[in-house]
């Protein structure tokens, strides 16, 4: 069943403008977010994910930064012509975000229930009695233990994993409709990292929200995924649902990600070496021509040397960028 | 890294070094560079005092002067732009050659306090707690010595000279750079590539010269550069208390305790040493804050 | 079975934490609590275990770059802990150190040729620049960077360059062991299998020993012989690669293997979740450190310390729930 669509993105570009050059971070995005859904946003660091949620948000710094061009749909309104006034009111109470490091995030100055309490009175017309109480459940909600002793913690006088439980109780705590977690799991521990995931997976079906998951993980993305985009070099090279990018990934890319991890599940044969993809990411100062990921390709031709390959959907749902990707249903 | 330095990677068609960075980053601060000019200006004058002073020299009493019945006090006129002093000497000659020891004086000052401090700060910073307790604590008897009335004292016993002068400031004046290199060296001391080095075997001494001292050097030159206005501005308090540079050798600072008495009638006379001071002053501070943004490592990754 | 190349006896590692009027120790961060396992000749032992855990400490600790605060290191049959100055210095031949930051690792006013050259301009063993450029050009192609970028600094290049370059400096005295301290964690994914594989290369090449810290059991299934689970300062399990993956006995080991996320959508996980966080190394729990938060705790598991004990040939644990 078509559900309706939350947030699309079309044709969206972020360019910097630097001592060097011109950075462009994000080049012609087009990204769908359902009601409800987890839309997982993979790369490496330089692709683009970051700069992409960031000029969701209006958050990017200007200068150097720029959007360039493109429409962000939210809910029936392109964000990207409101007025600075209107964007604060749709974040943090529309449209939350988390991020990698909640120590920088919280305000040390400030009990941990004192910022989730903020966070409820700058969207909400209540008294500050109820946005206290409101801040209490919500801390609760997110599994901190003893909520009502824990609102006058400070920030340094919590673990990493509890701090990032209060930013994800901040961030919910006006019910937004779309959260965007951009690598908020990264810096945690393994055993951390498994619970902020249960947790999240635990409220999306509580609440019902929607995930913009930016992460270089693609473990933890197999998990929370419903769909999943992969950038590299600021453009979206492969689109499709969860289980068609892990098991017929159709992008060079993709598929030499995929086969350079090591599995945790695989038996260990001495000598073996990973399978890995040649070369580092292109100097964006001076990308080659055609396409980006040739360098780098072991399948690259002549065509894709010269031209770049627009994004096209080889199959129902299934997006490729790329001139030689396989039929559907092959392996490479 | 943000976003814009993830930009560099290999395959950088140029390449340049440290220097060249700053310096692309310095030429974009106008004022700085505005300054830097006004300095080359007010420097070359001193070094080149001789030629400058239209056939002057500081010492020299002038017989007469054709357009004032007296010599003392004569206001500006052909061959003297800026009249003659109250004792009936060049005052552009005077200007010109106080030009190099207020120089003199904050620039050797300023460096030499920077080695001191340089020194001290490193071991300090580098070694155990109590080779770094002992040091801050000598720096900190240091700092609430009451540099002025120890002057007054000491002038009465020794003749102020440029070379006292010098010293005077010196002594007094690294324990500020001092502090400031501890607590790089202190920060420093945490980062991996000091850890490197020890796990290579390096000796303590080598890792303080080759490692700590580069790293450490930029706040140093900003600290050094702003401290030079500071030490002109020293010297000419000290000169104009008459506890510094003796006359007959000029200096911003004892023409402006000359022409203290004649401020009414010889404007002059106070008027350009001490525009001179202001002007030098004010541009090393903007070159020193120029410098500091230059040199900001957050911007060299 | 030989000698071991190392030897870890009851090695502790205590930080002073020093607060009060007069700046007295007021407590301790007890890094590494009472560590012992064998590194044996031409093997990787990958050390494994979350922040707190003290598995960085301990490599570090083994190198003697920190000193231990109690219990013995033996490189090579011989005692390292009491080696001083130019004694300790000989023996940085021997052992050396890859770091995890790339970014942090390496000096950033020197260039790349002095940086992997400074251990032989340390350990005077060669005798002009020239000997010394060559030997560092000889490494550089080892680990494959191209000799052009000798005079480059650490700036100019990616992350994992940067990485190579340490790995460079590591090897360049021909060392017998290496501890390599989470060398791949910092970096992007793609990368991450090329610094993995040129670790394996030169790990043969070189007739090198691992000591290969991480906190990413995949990297760990994939590198090592033998695998030692630290929490909170001590040592839960040591095994054998494929026993520890697909028999762990420790209930941390178990809860750990149990968090990791797979890359594949169609695995649904049975999650052992363990409550509340990874307490304090300052002020560890009693016991058995890991019962406040294991799923299978006992009363005993509270007032006292569980031994390390060979149930299974190769296969150690500090469990009381384990016979």
């Amino acid at each position: 069943m078509e559900k309706d669509i939350l947030l699309e993105t079309k044709d969206l570009t972020t360019y910097f403008y630097t001592d060097d050059g011109i950075v462009r971070a994000v080049e012609g995005v087009d990204l769908k977010i359902r009601v409800g859904e987890t839309l997982g946003l993979v790369g490496e660091s330089g692709c683009g994910k970051s700069v992409t949620s960031l000029s969701i948000m209006r958050l990017v710094p200007r200068p150097p930064g720029k959007i360039v061009k493109g429409e962000v749909w939210f809910k029936g309104e392109d964000l990207l012509k409101k007025t600075e006034e209107e964007m604060r009111r749709v974040r943090g109470s529309q449209i939350s975000m988390i991020f990698q490091e909640p120590m920088t995030s919280l305000n040390p100055v400030f009990t941990v229930g004192f910022q989730v309490m903020e966070a409820i009175l700058v969207h909400q017309d209540v008294t500050e009695e109820e946005a206290k109480k409101k801040a209490i459940e919500m801390l609760d909600l997110v599994g901190i233990p003893d909520p009502e002793k824990r609102f006058y913690n400070y920030p340094h006088q919590m673990s990493g994993g509890m701090r990032q439980r209060v930013m994800i109780a901040m961030a919910l705590s006006c019910n937004p409709d779309l959260l965007i977690s951009d690598e908020a799991t990264t810096a945690l521990d393994v055993t951390i990292q498994a619970q902020i995931l249960e947790l999240m997976k635990d409220l999306k079906k509580k609440i019902g929200m929607a995930i913009l998951m930016i992460t270089h993980n693609l473990a933890v993305i197999a998990e929370m995924a419903d769909s999943i985009a992969v950038m590299y070099t600021g453009r979206i090279v492969e689109y499709s649902d969860v289980k068609t990018i892990f098991k017929n990934p159709q992008h060079p890319y993709t598929y030499g990600l995929l086969h350079s991890i090591p599995l945790v599940t695989k038996p260990r044969k001495p000598g073996e070496r990973l399978a890995t993809i040649e070369g580092v990411v292109p100097n964006p100062y001076h990308m080659p021509k055609g396409c980006k990921f040739h360098p780098r390709c072991p399948y690259s031709t002549k065509k894709c040397r010269e031209e770049e390959p627009p994004l096209e959907e080889i199959s129902p749902g299934h997006w490729v960028r790329c001139w030689n990707y396989l039929k559907p249903g092959e392996g490479v | 890294m943000s976003v814009t330095e993830t930009a560099l990677r290999e395959e950088k068609i140029e390449v340049h070094g440290y220097w060249y960075y700053v310096f692309r980053r310095l030429r974009k601060h106008k004022i700085a560079m505005v300054s830097l000019v006004v300095l080359i200006i007010i420097i070359l004058s001193a070094v080149f005092a001789p030629y400058l002073s239209l056939g002057n020299d500081p010492y020299t009493y002038i017989e007469s002067v054709p357009w004032s019945t007296r010599v003392e006090l004569a206001p500006p006129g052909p061959g003297h732009p800026l009249g003659l002093d109250q004792m009936g000497r060049d005052a552009w000659a005077r200007l010109l050659y106080g030009g190099r020891v207020s120089l003199t004086v904050g620039l050797s000052a300023s460096i030499l306090s920077a080695i001191i401090g340089l020194i001290l700060g490193l071991i300090s910073g580098y070694s155990g707690r109590l080779t770094d307790t002992l040091i801050m604590r000598f720096t900190d008897m240091m700092l609430s010595i009451p540099v002025l009335p120890l002057m007054v004292v000491l002038n009465a016993i020794i003749r102020g000279s440029v070379f006292t002068i010098i010293l005077i400031i010196t002594v007094f004046g690294w324990m500020g750079v001092a502090r400031l290199v501890r607590g790089q060296v202190l920060s420093l001391k945490e980062q991996e590539f000091i850890e490197a080095a020890r796990a290579i075997g390096a000796s303590p001494l080598r890792i303080m010269i080759r490692h700590l001292l580069p790293n450490v050097m930029a706040p140093v030159i900003v600290a050094s550069t702003l401290a030079i206005s500071g030490n002109i501005i020293y010297e000419a308090t000290l000169s104009f208390l008459g506890l510094g540079v003796r006359q007959p050798t000029p200096s911003w600072g004892n023409m402006l305790n000359g022409a203290q008495t004649f401020m009414l009638s010889a404007p002059w006379l106070v008027w350009w040493p001490g525009l001179a001071i202001f002007i030098t002053t004010l541009s090393f501070n903007f070159l020193g804050d120029g410098l500091r943004d230059a040199l900001d490592p957050r911007l060299k990754i | 079975m030989a000698e071991p190349l190392v030897r870890v006896k009851n090695l502790k590692k205590y930080f002073p934490i020093h607060g009060g009027v007069l700046g007295g120790v007021i407590a301790w961060v007890k890094a590494v609590d009472d560590i012992s396992f064998d590194i044996y000749e031409g093997e990787t032992l990958g050390l494994v275990g979350e922040s707190g855990s003290g598995k960085t400490t301990a490599g570090k600790t083994i190198l003697q770059l920190y000193r231990p605060t109690d219990g013995e290191v033996y490189f090579e049959g011989k005692l390292i802990n009491n080696l001083k100055g130019e004694e300790l210095r000989k023996l940085r031949r021997n052992m050396q150190i890859i770091f995890q930051d790339p970014y942090g690792s390496l000096n950033p006013r020197m260039p790349i040729s002095e940086i992997i050259g400074e251990p032989l301009v340390v350990h005077r063993l060669i005798k002009n620049r020239n000997e010394m450029l060559d030997r560092v050009v000889e490494v550089m192609e080892l680990v494959g960077l191209r000799p052009e970028y000798l005079n480059r600094y650490p700036h100019e290049f990616s992350g994992g360059q940067r990485q190579r370059i340490g790995i460079a400096r590591a090897i360049i005295l021909n060392p017998k062991f290496v501890v390599c301290d989470e060398p791949v964690s910092a970096l992007d994914v793609s990368i991450q299998s090329q610094v993995i594989n040129l670790l394996n290369d030169l790990q043969e090449k070189l007739k090198l020993t691992y000591l290969f810290i991480a906190h990413d059991l995949a990297v760990i299934r994939h590198m090592c012989d033998r695998v030692v689970v630290m929490y909170l300062g001590k040592v839960m399990e040591i095994a054998e690669n494929q026993e520890l993956f697909e028999n762990p006995l420790h209930p941390y080991t178990q809860a750990l293997l149990s968090a990791v996320p797979v890359p594949d959508p169609e695995v649904k996980k049975e999650r052992i979740i363990l409550k509340g966080d990874i307490p304090s190394p300052i002020n560890p729990p009693s016991g058995c450190v890991f019962h406040t938060r294991c799923p299978v705790a006992m009363p005993i598991c509270k007032e006292v310390k569980p031994e390390l004990r060979e149930v299974k040939p190769g296969h150690f644990v500090a469990c009381h729930a384990v016979k």
